[in-house]
């Protein structure tokens, strides 16, 4: 798992790479918990070199989710694949987090 | 058309072994005629399940074995079954989670089982003596759901 961090204006992008799951969930969470941690409170989580997530990285996702919410923030996910969206839309995380298509798009709903 | 084929597989309770069950299946289901989103289905299936049964059905810290039989029918049926001697258990017994609330009021985790459930065509428990045997069923190829009717198990 690879997490690259970067900034666009007042939106925090977290790239995530590889497999989202038992083995990687804690890094993750620490990832995302530590970009919060530091105020970030506009957040895209990209997921385009995300092949696979499991329920134990769904908790790493939702607990960075109710942080943000918790302090009246954003956070948006994008290019998720197939097999991604299915497991969110599956969790009924579609309905609750924002998913984008694109990361511009992302970017926008987190800014507005 | 793939031919029958079945596979018997054991692994000690150890999440170390996860990643290979994991190619195993994954493999098993491709030549099932599986695509990349119904082997991911099945693959995040047999990883909720495995994961559940090493983290939570031993009451003791002790080695056990766990038995994953792979079968795949001519049509591209296949079943997985995964056998452990851990403490009785359905997994399938557990009420489905909460997937409407707002997000401050979802629980976190509660999720795993009812992936399996939803990303299968069946799954079943039963406990035979002092195992806990769960078996999921998923057609690839012309034993796809919807492409053929007969032959299906419900």
């Amino acid at each position: 798992m690879k997490v690259s961090i970067s900034q666009d204006g007042p939106v925090t992008i977290v790239a995530l790479e590889g497999k989202v799951d038992t083995d990687t969930c804690n890094d993750v969470e620490t990832a995302l918990l530590a970009e919060i941690g530091k105020g970030a409170t506009r957040m895209v989580i990209d997921m385009a070199e995300v092949d696979y997530i499991s329920s134990a990285g769904l908790r790493s996702v939702l607990i960075a989710g109710k942080k943000i919410k918790a302090v009246k923030g954003r956070v948006a996910f994008c290019n998720l694949r197939p097999l991604i969206f299915d497991v969110f839309d599956a969790s009924g995380f579609t309905t609750i987090l924002t998913v984008c298509g694109a990361r511009d798009e992302a970017v926008a709903a987190c800014r507005a | 058309m793939a031919r029958k084929d079945s596979a018997v597989l054991h692994f000690d309770n150890d999440l170390a072994n996860r990643q290979t069950l994991l190619d195993v299946v994954d493999a098993f289901c491709r030549r099932a005629g599986g695509d990349e989103q119904g082997v991911g289905r099945i693959r995040l299936a047999l990883d909720e399940l495995f994961t559940n049964i090493v983290s939570y059905a031993y009451d003791d810290d002790g080695s056990h074995r766990i038995t994953v039989e792979l079968l795949r029918s001519p049509a591209g049926m296949v079943t997985i079954t995964l056998i452990d001697d851990g403490r009785a258990f359905n997994p399938l017994d557990q009420p489905p989670p909460d997937l409407d609330s707002d997000i401050e009021d979802r629980a976190i985790g509660g999720l795993g089982i009812h992936l399996v459930k939803t990303f299968t065509d069946s799954c079943d428990y039963s406990r035979d003596g002092d195992t806990n045997r769960l078996t999921i069923t998923k057609g690839f190829g012309q034993a796809r759901p919807g492409r053929e009717k007969e032959g299906r198990a419900r």
